[in-house]
């Protein structure tokens, strides 16, 4: 019963903001935060209380193969400690960021149906109600994307829509394949006839038609041209939620709980995302090196980071997935992290071209920390969490036997390490250029500076906790990956 | 021969995308996206068709060759997701022409790829 209301108190609480906003703009501050608040306390008492297990929610009482349900499993379990964290921190800072626009509520609005859809995707158990949620997610993210409703907002909202329909519709189209072939729209129910039958040609096609829509969706290399536009044109607060979660919970999920749960991976399948994913990271990184803009570095980032959770599913080893399910909780720690500073330095200075800013560091010392604290982990400087991370998926690599893949890896670490070091030199280290009037410059105000010290010592905490993390949070999800196509038969059984 | 149905609504899937990546006009792409939902949409009511079969109404004492009405249930809500879209997106064409007075993506980029 609990887990009913992931989905359903973030759109009662944004139903009720409708009808308060019209006695007063401010109530969405307290209430949106509030239900965030409430959403994270409840995703960390599941991880204490799950245990590994998996608990099926059977809407209206309907059996499993009939009706629709909600499936919570190890799985489900990171991703939604992932986005209510995520969406608890944005919303906080939400409060002060969002008081240069007007129509401050609608923001909230659909935000809140943000989060909502995230939560209905990683919950449903019904492959048709996965299309839905995540089609809420994505109009939800495309009008954020233009709530600034200037020149450069809507045209980054227009290409996420196109690209994003296409691939939504490709994604559709898979489904009808797999429905067609299997007779039943449950994940579980189609994954325990797909054990039983095998695979046949007709899947065969679904499969590449969902691996193009989930592909356009994570922003994969030939398929990036959207993000760097659509994630630094959002609102700040947005951007965080965009690039820390959604392109993770839309694509990643759907891969893995689609293509290991129910059709069965095929080594070809792997490699696929093994290659993509080494692409992308060199991809990301070298495009990330020659930006000016900062929040157009982080989302360049954003795209070589996703290649490395990509490459840590491609390897086919526990190891590996360990890897990239650690990364996922750390690349939405720190690039929340990373991109609310930038927000924060917006926010006070007025300016994203990081070659324009400097000596921010005596200025905005809670900013520079928790800046500092991202870099390391995205970077991967001991003990931060993302080290450990990408330490995992290296060791993956080799003992998947890709060596010469590993050793790609381990170089591509020092171009993350050259487009960090440039933002903390540019943005915080250096003296300014001269025009720039530093001393009229002020820290952020008390809560922007709580949600950015939130997620740094989580960045941190990630690193220092990782043996009690690994056990919790990683090993659960890593469980879901290797059962596999078990999945079905571990589902109707409950 | 009965495959060949299906592999129409792929087709008008396949215009749909043509649309999209060819044209140059923000209304024609829009005309594509919706040409491409008709054919997922059309795929999905032919997914439940059968030969020669009845609506999905039981009548007592009588075998019948029904229709599968669980595709007939989602296409409402594949039309509504797409009727969204539509508007979304329309509204976004609006403003956009508001701002740049016209509707041509060659001259609609301000930002870099």
């Amino acid at each position: 019963m609990l887990i009913l209301l992931f989905p359903l108190l973030p759109i009662i609480s944004a139903l009720c903001l409708i009808i308060l906003e019209r006695f007063d703009e401010d109530s969405g501050d307290y209430l949106s935060s509030a239900t965030a608040f409430v959403l994270f306390a409840m995703a960390v008492t599941i991880i204490f209380t799950l245990n590994g297990g998996v608990v099926v929610y059977h809407l209206g009482g309907w059996g499993s193969p009939l009706g629709v349900d909600l499936v919570l499993d190890g799985f489900s379990a990171l991703f939604l400690v992932v986005i209510n964290l995520v969406g608890f921190v944005s919303m906080l800072y939400s409060i002060e960021y969002m008081k240069k626009f007007t129509a401050k509520a609608k923001f909230y609005i659909l935000h809140l149906f943000l989060i909502a859809g995230l939560n209905g995707i990683v919950l449903s158990g019904d492959i048709f109600n996965f299309y839905v949620f995540m089609e809420i997610v994505a109009f939800a993210s495309y009008a954020l994307i233009a709530f600034g409703v200037e020149q450069l907002d809507l045209e980054a909202s227009i290409r996420y829509q196109v690209l994003g329909t296409v691939g939504s519709f490709f994604v559709l189209l898979g489904i009808g394949i797999l429905y067609s072939v299997t007779g039943t729209l449950d994940l579980a129910d189609m994954s325990r006839f797909i054990s039983q039958t095998g695979i046949n040609r007709a899947i065969l096609f679904a499969v590449p038609l969902l691996l193009f829509g989930f592909a356009l969706k994570a922003a994969l290399v030939p398929f990036h041209a959207w993000l760097p536009d659509a994630h630094p044109t959002a609102p700040t607060p947005v951007s965080a939620m965009l690039s820390g979660v959604v392109i993770k919970v839309c694509s990643i999920y759907g891969i893995v709980r689609i293509f290991f749960g129910v059709t069965g991976v095929s080594p070809t399948l792997l490699q696929i995302l093994l290659y993509a994913g080494l692409i992308s990271i060199f991809f990301g990184a070298f495009s990330a090196l020659r930006q000016t803009d900062f929040k157009r570095l982080l989302a360049y980032s954003s795209i070589s980071q996703i290649g490395y959770i990509m490459l840590g599913i491609g390897t086919g080893t526990p190891l590996g997935y360990a890897g990239a399910m650690f990364h996922i909780l750390n690349h939405a720690t720190f690039k929340s992290l990373f991109f609310i500073v930038a927000g924060a330095v917006e926010h006070s200075t007025g300016e994203r071209n990081i070659t324009k800013l400097g000596g921010l560091s005596d200025k905005m010392p809670v900013t520079f920390l928790s800046s500092l604290s991202a870099s390391f982990s995205l970077g991967g400087v001991p003990p931060f969490g993302g080290f450990f991370s990408k330490l995992l998926i290296i060791l993956g690599l080799f003992k998947a036997g890709y060596l010469t893949v590993g050793l790609l890896v381990v170089l591509s670490a020092v171009f993350t390490l050259a487009y960090f070091l440039k933002i903390q030199r540019n943005v915080f280290l250096r003296l300014p250029t001269s025009h720039f009037p530093l001393p009229t410059i002020k820290e952020v105000p008390v809560l922007m500076r709580v949600s950015m010290l939130i997620l740094a010592i989580i960045c941190l905490g990630l690193g220092l906790a990782f043996p009690w993390i690994l056990k919790a949070i990683v090993e659960p999800a890593v469980a879901v990956l290797t059962n596999g196509c078990k999945y079905g038969s571990l589902i109707l059984g409950l | 021969m009965s495959i060949l149905i299906y592999l129409f609504s792929i087709l008008l899937f396949l215009i749909g995308l043509y649309c999209i990546v060819s044209k140059e006009n923000l209304l024609k792409i829009v005309i594509g996206i919706k040409i491409m939902g008709y054919g997922v949409s059309l795929f999905f009511i032919l997914l439940g068709w059968r030969r020669d079969s009845s609506a999905p109404i039981i009548i007592k004492d009588m075998a019948q060759n029904f229709v599968d009405p669980l595709p007939q249930a989602l296409i409402p809500a594949i039309m509504v997701i797409s009727l969204a879209a539509t508007i979304l997106m329309l509204a976004t064409c609006v403003r956009l022409y508001e701002k740049y007075g016209t509707f041509d993506i060659s001259k609609i980029k301000e930002l870099k790829g």
